[in-house]
């Protein structure tokens, strides 16, 4: 890869590395250091790459690697608990985002995935913001296809009752058709 | 019940094909399917908007430098100081002791012997040396 491709290469993924770094290690300076770390890795190992992922997926297993790292030397290692992957899929209404101002939204949700812990925010980010399938998070991460699913599914869950609490209570929302 | 999880789950992914598609709208009907998919975009474009706004913080310059940050040399320091320290502290006392022996020989009127030519010296030489390279090692290769 030259030089230039490189530039285009970060152009295209370095706002959406800084996203999933802050989710991990919830900090924007560590997060700038992990992307740039991330970047320089990547810049040095790029022979090593050999497209069976695509180069998005590969640098998001760098960013997510490095940010463990961080976590490690931190002493904030996430816990890997056990989980029910069997449980039902949550969603959300529709209904529910016109019930508030779009602000009070981005803020309850900005608030919501920063509180989030960190390998729930992560797998969040991934599926929501960088567009990954399910099987691309778990190239990324390792984790199993059911605990990937079981997470987004108590991601969307935090989510939908922050947003809940911030509303009257109406029949319509207290019966919810999932969990 | 397990099967109209793995088609909700299958659909909330985007993978779910036109067979399965049919196969959901009869579990769980077609209004339904089309109120999950309007609440995942949304809560899509949503959260893509408050995490990806004021990213564009970060320098190309300082992403490919080596020398992108301070923390790098903060880091290095505070992990390996403690080695680099007792590693110094060696190196001085090896550099007194020939001048020891040297000061001692020649007050007895014994020929000087050059302690630097000594095997022990040069194997402690190479221990201090391959100290430094696995230092350097860890903290500069890639753990990815």
């Amino acid at each position: 890869m030259t030089d230039l491709e490189f530039r285009d290469f970060v152009d295209t993924y370095r706002v959406k590395a800084l996203s999933m770094a802050r989710r991990m290690l919830k900090n924007d300076e560590d997060a700038r250091d992990a992307v740039q770390e991330s970047f320089v890795r990547a810049f040095r190992n790029m022979h090593k790459f050999r497209g069976d992922a695509s180069i998005g997926t590969w640098l998001y297993r760098i960013v997510y690697t490095t940010c463990l790292n961080i976590l490690r030397s931190q002493h904030r290692m996430p816990l890997h608990e056990s989980l029910n992957e069997n449980e039902s899929p949550v969603w959300i209404e529709p209904e529910i985002f016109d019930t508030i101002d779009q602000a009070t939204i981005e803020d309850i949700l900005q608030e919501e995935m920063s509180a989030m812990p960190t390998l729930y925010a992560v797998v969040m980010d991934l599926f929501y913001v960088q567009d990954c399938s399910y099987e691309q998070i778990v190239s990324i991460t390792g984790m199993s296809l059911g605990t990937v699913k079981t997470r987004l599914n108590r991601g969307r869950l935090m989510l939908r009752d922050a947003i809940r609490s911030r509303l009257e209570p109406t029949p319509s929302f207290a019966q919810g058709g999932n969990q | 019940m397990n099967r109209e999880r793995e088609l909700i789950d299958a659909l909330l992914d985007g993978s779910l094909t036109q067979e399965q598609w049919y196969e959901l709208s009869v579990l769980i009907g077609m209004d339904t399917i089309q109120r999950i998919q309007k609440g995942d975009r949304r809560l899509h474009k949503y959260l893509a908007s408050v995490s990806l706004e004021s990213g564009d913080i970060l320098s190309l310059s300082r992403a490919i430098s080596p020398f992108r940050s301070r923390n790098i040399f903060v880091d290095f320091f505070s992990r390996w100081s403690l080695l680099i320290g007792v590693i110094v502290f060696f190196c001085a006392v090896l550099a007194i002791i020939p001048k020891v022996i040297d000061i001692s020989l020649a007050q007895s009127g014994v020929i000087v012997y050059n302690a630097f030519e000594s095997p022990f010296q040069v194997g402690i030489g190479s221990v201090i040396l391959l100290c430094l390279g696995i230092a350097a090692w860890l903290e500069w290769s890639d753990r990815i």
